[in-house]
């Protein structure tokens, strides 16, 4: 009989023995009752069932449970903590929201930043710096005449084998671009052609720019500053390394001033939060 | 009629007179819950009394209502607790089993010949042996329900509140439990006097 019925039958029958059934279903439930005399039968026994049960003795407790003065004493009462729940929610979502913060500032950063920011100055300095880069390249490498800027006593020299523009010394393995301009000491790979000393040395015509005098496109050219030209040289290299860097900073600063603050406001509201729910729950659970 | 509320407010201020009395009033309610959920007196009455200690330490979490609701929760999360323990830790008695204490239900004591009448079948150890055994055997939860509504008479709002248990799902668990307890039982229900039978065959 029990297979005949389904969970939701004995679930009605079972309400229904106890009164917690609703009148619509009620009346549809004793109207099956009168024409199924199955239903009425499983009826029947859960009421026996609960009959049954309700015989169950009721044991007295074996003692009482009261608490005298020294166990109350004993018993500390525990302190109600409203406020541990919202502290701990606080403290983990301050947390998120932090580490948020950082990815954004991680994320978004650097694609704020334009590309000409990425640049490192030192090859921007040597693209503004070769004006005659482009005629170079037309030309063959062969047919490329060396330009050696000379006269510069105490700083170098050397760089690539094509240009040498020193503050220092280039890199000598960037043969390929032949336009770098060195910072740190170089190592001055000597040419026997290129360190041949000129009787009366061409004066550079436009300082700072690394401009020589054009010859046939075949000769070797060979360029010595003075040392006025050299040092406003330096000194205009030194600002254009200046100015970027500080751009550069000052783009990155005002990308997302904003983000310092919230990561900073959020890393102190989860540490107080975080640090006030410990303590509670430590307490909690003393 | 004793108000409860008023009571425990007072033992929430620290009165320990009110929360004794209290206690007194719920702590055969609270003992036979735990009895019939554990299945043993000693136990039992060692969770009544960890819960009592336990509301008390907990009084400034009783947020008003009824009384015993809050304490009969504690109770039941008390004796799930114990129930826990005891599958972490199966115990063995230290007392030797004898062989004719052996009653379980595939070979009952009440299925003997000797059978008990029908009119002191009620009052019989038997059955009370059959109804713990037949408890025993059902999941805790559906066990529970039975307990406070067929047992102590609780009805479904009481049962929520005490359980933290949904009306639906209390409705749900006590017909699935009935319907086991019908089956297990049905030896006794066939020896009920003859206006609580079916019919004349009284058998399905």
């Amino acid at each position: 009989m029990k297979n005949k019925y389904t969970s939701k039958d004995w679930q009605l029958l079972s309400a229904y023995l106890d009164g917690q059934i609703a009148s619509p279903q009620k009346e549809k439930l004793e109207a099956r009752l009168h024409l199924e005399p199955g239903l009425q039968e499983a009826f029947l026994s859960l009421k026996q069932t609960k009959m049954l049960l309700k015989h169950a003795r009721q044991i007295k407790s074996p003692r009482n449970f009261t608490l005298t003065r020294v166990q109350a004493e004993k018993l500390k009462p525990v302190r109600s903590f409203r406020w541990l729940p919202a502290l701990s929610l606080s403290s983990a979502l301050a947390t998120v929201m932090m580490v948020f913060a950082i990815l954004m500032e991680l994320v978004v950063s650097p694609a704020a930043l334009p590309r000409t920011a990425a640049v490192p100055p030192s090859e921007m300095l040597a693209m503004e710096a070769a004006p005659q880069a482009d005629s170079l390249n037309a030309n063959t490498p062969e047919e490329q005449p060396m330009i050696i800027q000379w006269g510069m006593p105490g700083q170098g020299g050397g760089g690539s084998d094509l240009m040498a523009t020193g503050l220092g010394g280039g890199d000598p393995t960037a043969k390929s671009g032949g336009d770098v301009v060195g910072m740190g000491g170089a190592e001055v790979v000597p040419n026997p052609l290129t360190l041949l000393p000129e009787p009366t040395p061409q004066p550079q015509a436009e300082s700072p720019n690394l401009s020589a005098e054009e010859g046939d496109g075949t000769g070797l050219i060979l360029g010595l500053r003075s040392a006025e030209d050299a040092q406003s040289y330096n000194q205009a290299v030194m600002d254009e390394i200046d100015n970027n860097l500080s751009d550069q900073s000052n783009r990155q600063a005002s990308s997302a001033p904003y983000l310092r603050w919230i990561q900073f406001s959020l890393a102190i509201i989860a540490l107080v939060t975080g640090g006030l729910a410990l303590s509670m729950w430590r307490k909690l659970h003393r | 009629m004793m108000d409860e509320i008023a009571l425990a407010l007072s033992a929430q201020q620290g009165d320990l007179d009110a929360f004794n009395r209290l206690v007194l009033e719920f702590q055969d309610l609270a003992f036979n819950i735990a009895f019939r959920m554990l299945g043993d007196s000693d136990e039992a009455a060692d969770a009544s009394q960890s819960a009592f200690i336990s509301a008390y330490n907990h009084l400034s979490s009783y947020r008003g209502g009824s009384f015993k609701s809050w304490v009969l929760r504690i109770v039941t999360n008390t004796c799930y607790d114990e129930l826990r323990k005891k599958k972490r830790r199966p115990t063995t008695p230290l007392e030797p089993i004898l062989e004719d204490a052996d009653d379980g239900i595939e070979s009952p004591q009440w299925l003997k010949d000797d059978q008990p009448s029908p009119e002191g079948m009620l009052e019989s150890s038997e059955l009370e042996e059959a109804i713990n055994d037949c408890l025993q055997r059902m999941k805790r939860d559906f066990r529970m329900m039975v307990i406070m509504v067929d047992i102590q008479g609780m009805d479904y709002q009481e049962v929520a509140d005490s359980t933290g248990v949904p009306l639906g799902t209390i409705k749900s668990r006590l017909a699935r439990a009935r319907s086991k307890l019908r089956d297990c039982l049905q030896y006794f229900r066939e020896l009920l006097p003859h206006n609580f039978r079916l019919d004349g065959e009284g058998n399905q």
